[in-house]
């Protein structure tokens, strides 16, 4: 199975996309390139994120995996843009193409909602997969930075599993067993900030979409391979 | 909880209180009621009863006398974690919550709430602070909504941990 490539779409315009932009830049991505499926990334950031230039790079055949990181909306990604959305639940705007037989994985509020079904629809956008989440991501904020940490870990959970070889389902039932686990790990240590926090990592989990859920998002035995 | 809360209103030791009275607290604490069998067994079986310690019990049922976590079942007053844990007060908690009482409810532990944990949501770009849930929660938006869904879980924790640490003092 050759290697592909892997392009992210990282929305880092304010301090909350930066603090998940910047978690996945130095804790997932390195550990991605160059390890099983994917033999490079292209990072794009804000300003090149626009949809012409993230089609163009999607246009490469080697491109096996989609990631992002924006402000959602149910029918599109980024949700709140005064350009074209990349993404859209119409196809009105962005070639489908460019989605076909790829596996996607949106860090972004609401879009699990519509806009994943659409992508991983085969009469829609093809894609072979779809993670998101279906409300908003949430993560603590001046607590001890080990439990920010475990909100972006849990996510990154899904990348490595596919980087790894593994299959969607998989990949899924990975992110949800560190959900868990984490989630467990909080609740034991019994102070109120940790149970609090336990409560939001709960929630996130429950609001992660993928194949291994509904087969709406696509297939759990798909993996990251070149399409075609 | 279910077949906790049937079983009261099937009549059992007590009646659900009247809308508009206030429920009468129990005189024995929480933490003693919830052991209380498997104190006397382990005193039947080692011959002499066991001594829990006072300063923890103490402790346990200062946190739990401070927290709202539900509300009585006749909707009057908000209820205690205590009252919540005590099978002989009639409440109602989590998902029995009208979206009003919910409201009511987590609008007042975030207000009392001393050490609120600040987030940030994929969804919008400012922290949501405790004046930010407050006035988000008021408003109902959907920002506010998944704050009472957090909330709600909380509260399940808080009162799954002080169950624990109530049967554990007593041990």
């Amino acid at each position: 199975m050759p290697p592909g490539k892997m392009v992210a779409i990282d929305f880092n315009s304010d301090d909350t996309l930066e603090e998940a932009c910047n978690y996945r830049e130095s804790h997932v991505f390195p550990d991605l390139v160059g390890k099983g499926a994917i033999s490079g990334n292209v990072v794009l950031k804000d300003a090149d994120a626009r949809q012409d230039s993230v089609e163009k790079h999607l246009r490469d055949p080697e491109v096996v995996y989609i990631t992002g990181v924006a402000h959602g909306a149910s029918d599109s990604f980024p949700g709140n843009s005064d350009d074209l959305p990349v993404f859209a639940t119409t196809t009105n705007g962005y070639d489908p193409k460019v989605i076909k037989g790829r596996i996607v994985h949106l860090l972004s509020c609401n879009t699990g909602d519509l806009l994943g079904r659409a992508l991983a629809d085969p009469r829609g956008g093809g894609a072979s997969a779809f993670f998101g989440y279906n409300d908003m991501f949430t993560w603590p904020t001046n607590v001890d930075k080990k439990y920010v940490d475990i909100f972006f870990n849990c996510d990154a959970q899904i990348d490595i599993a596919l980087a790894a070889g593994k299959t969607a389902g998989e990949a899924y039932a990975l992110a949800i067993q560190t959900f868990n686990k984490e989630h467990d790990m909080l609740v034991a240590e019994g102070t109120e900030t940790s149970l609090y926090i336990a409560s939001m990592l709960a929630k996130n989990r429950d609001m992660l979409c993928g194949p291994g859920v509904d087969n709406v998002y696509g297939k759990a035995l798909a993996r990251l391979v070149p399409p075609g | 909880m279910a077949a906790r809360r049937s079983a009261k209103m099937r009549g059992g030791r007590r009646k659900p209180t009247p809308v508009g009275k206030t429920a009468r607290r129990s005189k024995v604490p929480v933490s003693s009621k919830i052991t209380q069998g498997a104190q006397s067994q382990r005193a039947s079986i080692s011959g002499k009863a066991s001594k829990p310690s006072a300063s923890r019990a103490k402790r346990v049922r200062a946190a739990v006398k401070r927290v709202f976590a539900g509300v009585l079942h006749d909707g009057s007053r908000l209820a205690t974690v205590q009252e919540v844990l005590d099978p002989q007060v009639p409440t109602r908690t989590s998902k029995d919550l009208s979206i009003g009482e919910s409201q009511k409810l987590c609008l007042r532990r975030i207000k009392e709430n001393e050490s609120f944990v600040s987030m940030r949501m994929l969804g919008t770009s400012e922290v949501i602070d405790k004046k930010r849930a407050l006035s988000e929660i008021k408003n109902l938006s959907p920002i506010g909504l998944h704050l009472l869904e957090i909330e709600h879980r909380y509260i399940l924790l808080q009162l799954q941990h002080h169950h624990r640490r109530a049967f554990n003092a007593e041990r």
